[in-house]
């Protein structure tokens, strides 16, 4: 078992708890509504159905990548990544598959949602975590003992915010074109 | 299958989708759902719509086939 430097548990504790607080703050500001008010997102019963499905999706994303993983390694394949980089491809697979299905079924925008607040969010979260690992590259230690390092937490999360706006932003042109059509 | 009664009701009141799905409280992706035949709206939307649409639930969503 390899032993963490003093150093680098701080800073593994820092960037944990800078990362919990930024989304705090985030979700405080996410959750202002529409009308400017601080509120909870609401679905209406189509939505609530379909949301309970895309959990489902998400769910089973999960459950399949996992399998995938442990067939990887049961073969004796060693990716060439750092663990924690693949625990949080974990979760990142099954958060884009729910929230993929979610928005193409229509159930990921809610009724009294402030999109635009969300997506400059996003935005700027898929900015920041790009601009991380990009640090890491130029100095050299993105990759370290031949192997990707945590930093490319940061990449996937970017990745994955970024997949979101981009499909968002697709559903959304596809939608306009529906309401001219109605 | 399609409902007609209710896009036909919806366009004398001369009401987008939208109009309909903010006066009903539900988003327009489901008023055009339901439109589509794609979703069944539960008795209590059903009130909601027609009440908007000042219909009786027979007008918009009786259905002879079923």
């Amino acid at each position: 078992m390899s032993t963490i430097s003093p150093e680098r548990m701080i800073g593994i504790v820092l960037g944990i708890t800078v990362g919990i607080l930024l989304t705090i703050v985030i979700i405080g500001i996410t959750h202002k509504t529409k009308d400017g008010k601080m509120g909870k997102c609401e679905y209406d019963e189509r939505q609530e159905a379909l949301r309970g499905k895309s959990f489902k999706v998400g769910f089973y994303a999960t459950l399949t990548y996992v399998v995938i993983l442990l067939a990887i390694n049961a073969i004796g394949i060693e990716l060439p990544v750092e663990r924690p980089v693949i625990y949080f491809s974990i979760i990142f697979v099954g958060i884009l598959a729910m929230v993929s299905h979610s928005l193409w079924t229509g159930a990921y925008w809610g009724i009294n949602s402030d999109r635009r607040r969300f997506i400059i969010i996003e935005l700027f979260v898929s900015l920041v975590n790009f601009v991380v690992p990009v640090r890491f590259m130029l100095d050299g230690s993105f990759i370290t003992n031949g192997k990707i390092g945590a930093s490319a937490i940061n990449l996937l999360c970017g990745i994955l915010f970024l997949c979101i706006f981009i499909q968002d932003a697709i559903k959304n042109a596809i939608s306009s074109k529906e309401d001219d059509n109605e | 299958m399609k409902n007609l009664n209710l896009k036909a009701a919806r366009a004398l009141k001369d009401m987008s989708q939208d109009d309909l799905a903010k006066a009903c409280e539900v988003s327009r992706q489901t008023i055009s759902s339901i439109e589509k035949g794609d979703y069944n709206p539960t008795i209590n939307l059903c009130i909601r719509i027609c009440k908007a649409l000042d219909k009786t639930l027979d007008e918009l969503f009786w259905n002879d086939e079923i």
